[in-house]
């Protein structure tokens, strides 16, 4: 690890303060990617701007038909979430199954969604379901804000504040995990929502991306899991890797498509 | 005191000693240790898997803040400085060409860890990239660049009729072995019909918890080094060779370990360190990281082909192994390793010729050594998986094939080698019936059932051990011995040894740190000799203090039992005969299995290391995804000195070959470039990895030949876990897998698209 100076500033705007004014600091909320990679000497911010100390950022909350979950949210937190059980209970069950213990009671759901790994689980739930990010600027569709690998449509110096999920009719959440890491080799998150059937689909390309031709196919043929017989995914521009080669991620994805939505019931 | 009931310590199961220090983190690790003065190593290692190095340049880094001393290759060069078993061929620091990916090519030591890492960058190496040679196939191709244009200083051993074997036969074989009964041919020409199959196996981590690490020291007396390996003696004699002392001016102080599995034996950083430490006239203590770990040393990559002749009603006739292993850069325990894998490789059928070669191949990727099975791991994978293709070709239970044709108690398949002193057929069936009955058929997710056995022989050849146990004044007991404690329970077992034929409680038995100016010499702690080998020259070396007793009470029949001589305290009896303050009775012994000149590796098999193993797999067709239901493991310990130990060292061992089995696979690139050589990206098993029903058996034959009847236990317990997960596999769905890691898209292309 090489050496940076941390701050922990106590509210959002110093946090984003902090961050305009260092084009080189990093922002660490629960650092379950940012601390490996410094460990490996992968990176080397000239600071860390620790969002611990910030007040009002982790919670969750239910209102009408949103639920609602702060961007300093640990995975265990939305996992035994009574309340997200009851609303989005395929949300919980994607946070429960989010790396093992440790992670889950370290990650956050800001950090996991602001890192846009093409494998996490989060950007999955987010696309699926239709979620708002809320930042410390404004708010953004989850189609408008992951914009490819590692990347997002956050600027330097703006945050994640919040998550808004809206219930869908039924949804759930089908992952084949990497063994060696429980990310995502393929994860698909399908919901039937009230603007639609929505796919996302985590681990397979450069991002999370929405598998169309499964949506449309549940669309016409409607939302049974039979319904994505024959369907095949082209395996173009799929990641190809030690773990997975591109056509067999391809055929995963149409296999845990089938799966979510014969959990979603 | 042959019958098990009549003993007092052996046999009774108890907590491994020091277990409770290791748990609180009491246990002192090389890594831990301090000195006044100590200086803290760090590597630069090679970023390519083939280059030339044009120049180096330390100047700046010297100049850094805390650096002490910076080396390369030209403080110490030479034939006698490099090392490796039979071929020497590895530098302390690579000198002109770097041949894998985190070889050493320069190390620094400072006054702390983060200086001598910080300045690492500032050591300038000008690299000439040449083509990598990242895998067997592209070592052996016919315009492969050549690793080692110039030959190796090589010592070969002496073979007996039948086998042979030569250095370096061309510049990218660093080994090749070759057995041959004289009447293969004959027998192979009888045949009804031959099947001939090829095999992978993939390449391991040993993963080792506690990484490389030792401190050197210099002073007038020559050098000293603390230092985690298993083999304290084998090391003196190449830090002695290395450093032209002669050996009594080397001590090798060798620590309980945190796990080895075979990476911790010969020369590792060793040498580095001892470098360091004499440029810097200080002490050096140098620690490799997990990332340096898993680029220092690994298991052996192989390819199989494996060729088998069986009679028109199935029985077994001959079987020929052609096996290549990956070698990896340099030798360290390659062409050891090649003569173990292709001599016992066979498995344990009743052969009536066997046939092998067996080459290692150099390829520009991490050195391959010592791992747990010694060759006994790869071609118990593919002449296991083999039965099971063959049975099913022919329409036969495989089972029911292996109980016909296994080896009984007393067979061998060479003439004149050790019989199998194992009860293989009942080992079978007894993991078969410690099987839960298989749950009702899932329609969508097929099951089935496989068995494997894993074979190896342990003991070494005609191996010698010393030991010593001293009697205190107060009638307790030291063992000396030169096994180190790499958690596999050494120190618990000769103590248990020791006190039963001293007649002593347990707790009045204590092992003494091995440290190779104070212990009696022992080749090391490798070939699961620590039972059949260590522990009878510790049971006659207390034998020999009962002896003195009694020669001291002046009864040659006296009873010594519970500290006392036919009823005299044995402090009484000390004083009695050397005055107050007592003495220590010294009792000491030597044991060594005798030579057989006739036979191919001119000695017996001190004993043979079976494992059995029973495994139940539900197979996710879409998928390709095996769930293992069910896995029972059996090992045969001769006499379980301390069943305790004995289930840990065997479920221990599963669980790594269920890693093999399922995961494991140190990848590298066609560059060369590792891809996981890293914990970070790597994967072992885990406690969540355990199958819902794994269960443990100890088969006791009490044919071993070590104290009781004991035999080692250690390697057995991973060999046969990989073929049985497959033959499961097969058996389930029929696709026939060949290569290890069984991974989902592995058994899926087996499934879909191979066939």
């Amino acid at each position: 690890m090489y050496a940076f100076t941390y701050q922990k500033p106590k509210t959002v705007a110093e946090a984003a303060a902090a961050l305009a004014a260092d084009g080189d600091a990093k922002v660490v909320s629960g650092g379950q990617t940012l601390i490996p990679t410094l460990k490996q000497r992968l990176a080397a911010p000239s600071a860390l701007v620790d969002l611990g100390s910030i007040e009002g950022l982790a919670g969750i909350t239910v209102a009408g038909d949103t639920v609602t979950i702060g961007a300093m949210t640990k995975h265990a937190a939305v996992a035994h979430s009574a309340e997200v059980q009851g609303a989005i209970p395929a949300l919980a069950a994607l946070a429960e199954g989010i790396g093992d213990p440790q992670v889950r009671n370290r990650g956050t759901i800001g950090g996991s969604i602001a890192n846009h790994d093409p494998a996490a689980d989060y950007p999955a739930g987010c696309l699926g379901l239709g979620a708002t990010i809320v930042t410390s600027k404004r708010e953004l569709s989850a189609d408008d804000f992951f914009t490819g690998m590692f990347s997002t449509a956050l600027e330097d110096d703006e945050l994640v504040t919040a998550v808004r999920f809206p219930k869908p009719k039924r949804a759930a959440y089908a992952k084949f995990p990497n063994p060696a890491s429980r990310y995502a080799i393929v994860g698909v998150f399908v919901a039937d929502t009230a603007s639609g059937i929505r796919v996302a689909v985590t681990g397979a390309g450069g991002g999370v991306f929405r598998a169309t031709e499964l949506e449309a196919a549940l669309t016409a043929k409607g939302f049974a899991a039979g319904s994505l017989d024959g369907v095949t995914v082209s395996s173009d521009g799929l990641n190809s890797d030690i773990h997975a080669s591109a056509e067999y991620r391809a055929h995963l994805i149409t296999v845990m498509a089938k799966r979510a939505v014969a959990a979603a019931g | 005191m042959s019958h098990p009931n009549q003993l007092e310590t052996v046999g009774v199961p108890v907590a491994q000693v020091g277990a409770m220090a290791r748990v609180l983190g009491e246990q002192p690790y090389p890594c831990d240790l301090a000195a006044a003065g100590l200086l803290h190593a760090a590597v630069l290692r090679s970023p390519h898997a083939h280059a030339r190095i044009r120049s180096i340049s330390t100047e700046l880094a010297a100049q850094q803040p805390g650096v002490a001393v910076v080396a390369t290759a030209a403080d110490l060069d030479g034939p006698h400085t490099r090392f490796g078993v039979r071929v020497r061929d590895q530098p302390v620091l690579a000198s002109g060409v770097v041949r894998h990916v985190g070889e050493p090519v320069a190390a620094i030591a400072a006054a702390t860890p983060q200086q001598a890492l910080a300045a690492l960058a500032f050591i300038q190496v000008e690299y000439e990239v040449l083509a990598p040679v990242p895998t067997i196939a592209a070592a052996l191709a016919a315009d492969a660049p050549a690793l080692f244009p110039e030959a190796s200083a090589t010592s070969l051993p002496v073979y007996g009729p039948g086998a042979a074997a030569c250095a370096e036969p061309s510049p990218n074989i660093l080994w090749e072995f070759t057995l041959r009964d004289p009447t293969f041919d004959a027998v192979w020409a009888g045949a009804a019909q031959v099947f001939e199959d090829r095999y992978s196996f993939a390449r391991a981590s040993h993963y080792h918890l506690e990484p490389f690490a030792c401190l050197a020291r210099w002073s007038g007396e020559g050098l000293s080094i603390d230092t985690c390996n298993q083999d304290p003696f084998l090391l003196r004699q190449d830090l002695a060779r290395i450093f032209a002392l002669p050996e009594h001016r080397v001590r090798v102080a060798a620590h309980a370990t945190g796990a080895g599995f075979g990476a911790k034996s010969y020369c590792k950083l060793e040498p580095l360190a001892a470098l360091l430490a004499r440029l810097a006239r200080r002490p050096v203590r140098l620690v490799s990281s997990f990332d340096e770990e898993m680029l220092s040393v690994t298991q052996h990559g192989a390819e199989i082909v494996v060729r088998t002749a069986l009679s028109r009603d199935g029985a077994p006739l001959a079987r020929e192994m052609l096996i290549d292993l990956d070698g990896g850069a340099y030798a360290d325990a390659s062409a050891l390793v090649a003569d173990k894998a292709g001599y016992r490789g066979f498995g344990p059928y009743r052969w009536q010729a066997v046939a092998c070669r067996v080459r290692v191949v150099r390829t520009t990727t991490a050195p391959a050594g010592s791992y747990r099975g010694f060759g006994g791991t790869q071609t118990s994978w593919a002449g296991e998986r083999q039965i099971d293709s063959l049975c099913r070709r022919l329409a036969l239970d495989p089972i029911a094939w292996r109980r016909a044709h296994l080896l009984r108690v007393g067979e061998a398949w060479w003439p004149g080698e050790a019989g199998m002193d194992s009860d293989l057929s009942g080992g079978l069936a007894a993991v078969v019936a410690a099987l839960d009955p298989p749950a009702a058929p899932h329609a969508a997710r097929p099951r089935g059932v496989g068995v494997a056995i894993g074979l190896k022989d342990g003991g070494g050849e005609a191996r010698p051990a010393n030991a010593a146990v001293r009697l205190t004044a107060d009638g307790t007991a030291i063992v000396q011995a030169g096994v180190v404690e790499i958690g596999q329970g050494a120190t618990t077992a000769l103590a248990q040894v020791a006190a039963e034929r001293l007649g002593l409680p347990l707790d009045r038995v204590t092992v003494a740190a091995v440290d190779t100016d104070l212990s009696p010499h022992d080749l090391g702690t490798h070939a699961s000799s620590g039972m059949a080998v260590t522990a009878a020259a510790v049971a006659a070396a207390a034998d020999d203090v009962v002896a003195q007793l009694r020669a001291l009470a002046g009864r040659a029949e006296a009873v010594v039992h519970a500290g006392t001589v036919e009823g005299e305290p044995v402090a009484s009896l000390l004083k009695r005969r050397f005055g107050p303050y007592g003495a220590d009775v010294i009792g000491r012994a030597t044991v060594q299995a005798p030579r057989s000149e006739g036979l191919p590796l001119r000695s017996q098999r001190l004993y043979w290391m079976p494992s059995w193993a029973a495994a139940e797999v539900e197979v996710d067709p879409l998928t390709g995804q095996v769930r293992v239901l069910q896995l029972v493991v059996a090992g045969d310990p001769g006499t379980a000195v301390n069943v305790l130990g004995c289930i840990g060292q065997v479920e221990g061992a599963a669980v790594q070959g269920l890693g093999q089995a399922l995961f494991e696979h140190l990848r590298v690139d066609s560059a060369g470039q590792p891809l996981n050589a890293t914990p970070w990206s790597y994967r072992a098993p885990r406690a969540t990895d355990l199958p819902p029903v794994f269960r443990t058996l100890i088969l006791e034959s009490g044919l071993g030949p070590g104290p009781f009847g004991a035999k080692g236990i250690g390697e057995s317990g991973n060999l046969a876990i990989p073929a049985a997960i497959a033959n499961a596999i097969e058996a389930a769905t029929g696709a026939a897998l060949t290569s290890l890691p069984l991974t989902p898209e592995a058994v899926f292309r087996a499934l879909h698209v191979d066939s």
